[in-house]
């Protein structure tokens, strides 16, 4: 394996880490919200949240190319906070990564609060428990299984990501060149042996991502017991 | 003093109902399907839209379900899957509000019975052994005001008869008030001490249990049943019964299924007695009681026979033939014959 692939790899890894993680945590309290939210307005939230389904991923890179550029609000923050600027960096490919696996993790989080919501949650505000007791004690431990195959949804989605980073993050090894853009050149130069050897890798990962997320997702919420490990 | 009064209107009615209750009393709610029961419920513990509803000349009605000091067990009310049955019960104690009637855990499993199911997983429950878990999970939230609804639906006769006394014993003894809905007139009759009858979201009626509960089963024509009070319970094992005596009273009874931790009150239903005008030495009857008929009450299918057992009244329910066949009248004495007991 080239060294060039090794770096790519670590890179991809380390970036679907660090989305992921953030995705949880911004994702969860707001999926909490919207579960919990009758208003009218319910259908055009959901939407939002669900466009990077839809839309091609040149579509998303070519507007956030756009914000990233330093005469955007976005980008002069970005640039006087820190002296870089968005485009072609590590940074700018993870903003774009959260925008793009976000419907992967809202969605399970959604799912989980409205199955919770309607078994539990409500018993447990009739009982008299207060909202923050709620939240801590039996929403967060009830949805521990929902959150992790909401990260791993969320990271096996963000391994897999190529235009997007193509057109905001370009392809600078070590910076922004990630497994799918390294793949890509090896095809593009005829080195079949380097891009068999990567995809076999890119393959393995993602397997196993995808097993360890249906077995998060067989043991449904949080149950003790024979149902947990069947 | 807790003091409702809620107009609502729902999909296909108004709730309509006003009433109020000294602390530490038990009322009944009864009602056919769709009358509205569960609906009153969620209004009094703020579940649902605002309502009038003053505690201790306290207005709570712009209170938030955890604010109002109440709990309301839900009928679909679940045991939280990720705590075995314990860890149900220590959830409720640990995160109880302060200013609560501080019942003790230990006390709780032993008045209901349940200590062999602490160790148990929430999946391995069955319906009623889950039913009498989420019970003491509620009253272990310590709340003075507590709302049940359908909580023993599960529950056998005579296991039911054991949580109905823990609400008579929790009502008397810590003062707790408790609101209780159930399709089962015989259930709220056990041990309800008030009874409120609904009908398309208006309350019918309202007033003391025996009343009201005769009322009932007058109009709906179902089964009359009533109460026996005794004392001293003795069991005989070798004949696998109990043997009681009927309070301010020298005749016995024979019970075949007795749990101790229960009142002493024994349900009889109408149509289980039989009664003769001799006393009938060779008979496989065991339990046969002499008392007066006090009065009677002819309707369509049958002859309703208000009879007295040495002051407490018994019902017994006859054919229009069998009575005509007995042909007996009021101050008479009669021997009646307790069947399934």
């Amino acid at each position: 394996m080239l060294e060039t692939d090794f770096t790519a790899l670590l890179l991809t890894v380390k970036l679907a880490i660090i989305t992921s993680v953030l995705l949880v945590i911004i994702c969860f309290p707001i999926a909490w919200l919207l579960a919990n939210y009758k208003g009218r307005f319910k259908p055009y939230f959901e939407a939002i949240i669900a466009l990077p389904l839809v839309l091609p991923p040149t579509l998303l890179g070519f507007y956030l190319l756009v914000a990233f550029s330093p005469n955007t609000l976005l980008g002069e923050v970005w640039h006087n906070l820190t002296g870089h600027q968005l485009a072609f960096s590590f940074s700018g490919i993870i903003l774009g990564s959260l925008i793009y696996s976000l419907p992967f993790v809202m969605q399970p989080l959604l799912v989980g609060f409205n199955q919770v919501n309607s078994q539990y949650n409500n018993a447990a505000i009739a009982l008299g428990f207060s909202t923050s007791k709620r939240f801590f004690f039996l929403l967060i431990p009830l949805l521990k299984s929902t959150i992790l195959s909401a990260f791993s949804l969320g990271f096996a989605h963000t391994l897999g990501e190529f235009g997007l980073v193509l057109m905001i993050g370009g392809n600078i090894p070590g910076e922004t060149q990630v497994v799918s853009i390294a793949l890509y050149d090896h095809v593009e130069a005829l080195n079949y042996q380097a891009a068999h050897e990567l995809s076999l890798i890119l393959f393995a990962i993602s397997f196993i991502c995808l097993v360890l997320l249906f077995k998060f997702n067989r043991s449904n919420l949080g149950f003790r017991g024979k149902n947990a490990s069947n | 003093m807790l003091q409702i009064n809620i107009n609502l209107a729902l999909k296909h009615f108004v709730l309509d109902v006003q009433f109020e209750v000294e602390q530490g009393i038990i009322v009944g709610v009864f009602g056919p399907s769709g009358a509205g029961k569960s609906s009153l419920l969620a209004a009094i513990s703020g579940v649902s839209a605002g309502q009038s509803v003053t505690n201790r000349q306290q207005n709570i009605a712009n209170l938030a379900p955890d604010k109002r000091g109440m709990s309301l067990q839900l009928q679909a009310c679940p045991l939280f899957p990720h705590l075995d049955v314990l860890g149900n019960l220590s959830f409720a104690c640990k995160h109880r509000p302060k200013n609560n009637n501080q019942l003790a855990l230990n006390e709780t499993v032993s008045l209901l019975g349940i200590s062999d199911l602490l160790n148990r997983e929430v999946s391995s429950l069955s319906g009623g052994e889950q039913q009498r878990i989420v019970f003491a999970r509620t009253l272990l939230l310590g709340q003075n005001i507590i709302l049940l609804d359908e909580p023993f639906s599960a529950l056998d006769w005579v296991k039911k008869q054991r949580l109905l006394w823990a609400i008579k014993y929790l009502a008397k003894n810590k003062n707790i008030t408790f609101i209780m809905v159930s399709h089962s007139l015989k259930e709220l009759s056990y041990c309800a001490d008030k009874m409120l009858q609904l009908k398309q979201g208006k309350m019918t009626r309202f007033g003391d249990t025996e009343i009201i509960s005769q009322q009932i089963n007058n109009e709906q024509g179902t089964t009359h049943f009533s109460f026996l009070n005794f004392q001293q319970p003795r069991r005989l094992s070798e004949h696998n019964l109990t043997k009681v005596s009927l309070i301010d009273s020298q005749q016995v009874l024979y019970i075949n299924q007795f749990d101790e931790k229960s009142s002493y009150k024994i349900c009889v239903n109408a149509n289980d007695i039989s009664v003769s005008l001799k006393l009938e030495r060779n008979s496989s009857c065991i339990n046969t009681l002499q008392c007066i008929l006090v009065s009677f009450q002819r309707q369509q299918y049958e002859v309703l026979l208000f009879l007295d057992v040495d002051g407490q009244s018994l019902l017994c329910s006859l054919n229009p033939l069998a009575w005509q066949q007995l042909g007996v009248t009021t101050g008479q004495t009669l021997y009646a014959h307790l069947h399934a007991i």
